[in-house]
């Protein structure tokens, strides 16, 4: 069974305190890695065009 | 069984029980809408709330084949829903489908902490399928209409609830990214 790929989406890509947002994101993406949110994967903060386009990520990258 | 797409869902699901539980019956689109449901093998039967003749006429109306359907007389849009949530409670009923009720009363319903029908310490939150020919899979969105403002727990709760529903739905094949969550 594959993992569920969470993307936890924000304004903006960069953690910023002013966006409470993309500090929450940054929250859930490290409970995942420390195991409090299990069974998938987290990544964040993205935006929503990154979240789904590849060829848009690999531009942005 | 899982899915890959909504024509699958439908091949999966046609044809088994899945009864239906309406508080506010009496109401001409929710009954097209159990028609439609009969008509796609999706709905087998239920329970109908409401005001007795209100809902016959409404049955009737749309053609609905009331043979598999229990028919609750009630006149109070609070005790409906209470009824409503205590059949999928005592196993009557498959699914809620909201009627002629105001959502204060249902929402009410739903979450109180004795009789309703989320779990203590969970939250209740929504989520959306989408399948569209712009993405190569399934992906889901959530919450949409239930937090307006989550707290961190709260969206680590729509994250739990979303991923549980997509493990248990959705057939992926490895290497694809499964699911995108959009935050407020």
């Amino acid at each position: 069974m594959d993992t569920p790929r969470v993307s936890v989406v924000c304004p903006v890509e960069k953690v910023n305190p002013k966006i409470p947002s993309t500090i929450d994101a940054e929250a859930l993406v490290r409970m995942n890695r420390e195991g409090q949110l299990a069974d998938c994967v987290v990544e964040g903060p993205y935006d929503i065009y990154i979240s789904m386009s590849k060829k848009l990520a690999e531009e942005k990258a | 069984m899982k899915f890959r797409n909504f024509e699958e869902l439908l091949k999966i699901v046609k044809g088994r029980p899945n009864r239906m539980v309406v508080p506010g019956a009496n109401n001409r689109e929710v009954m097209e809408a159990c028609k439609m449901g009969q008509e796609y093998g999706l709905v087998s039967g239920g329970v109908f709330i409401g005001p007795r003749q209100p809902v016959l006429d409404a049955a009737e109306k749309a053609g609905i084949d009331l043979d598999k359907f229990e028919l609750v007389d009630s006149q109070d849009p609070a005790e409906m829903c209470n009824l409503a949530a205590g059949f999928i409670r005592q196993g009557k009923g498959d699914f809620l489908l909201k009627g002629l009720v105001e959502t204060k009363f249902y929402m009410k319903a739903v979450l109180n902490r004795e009789t309703g029908l989320v779990e203590h310490g969970t939250a209740l939150s929504h989520v959306v399928l989408f399948e569209t020919s712009h993405y190569h899979k399934l992906f889901a969105l959530a919450d949409a209409a239930i937090f307006i403002k989550p707290t961190l727990d709260e969206k680590k709760k729509i994250i739990e609830n979303t991923v549980r529903i997509m493990r248990m739905l959705v057939w992926t094949l490895p290497g694809f990214q499964l699911s995108a969550r959009l935050k407020r």
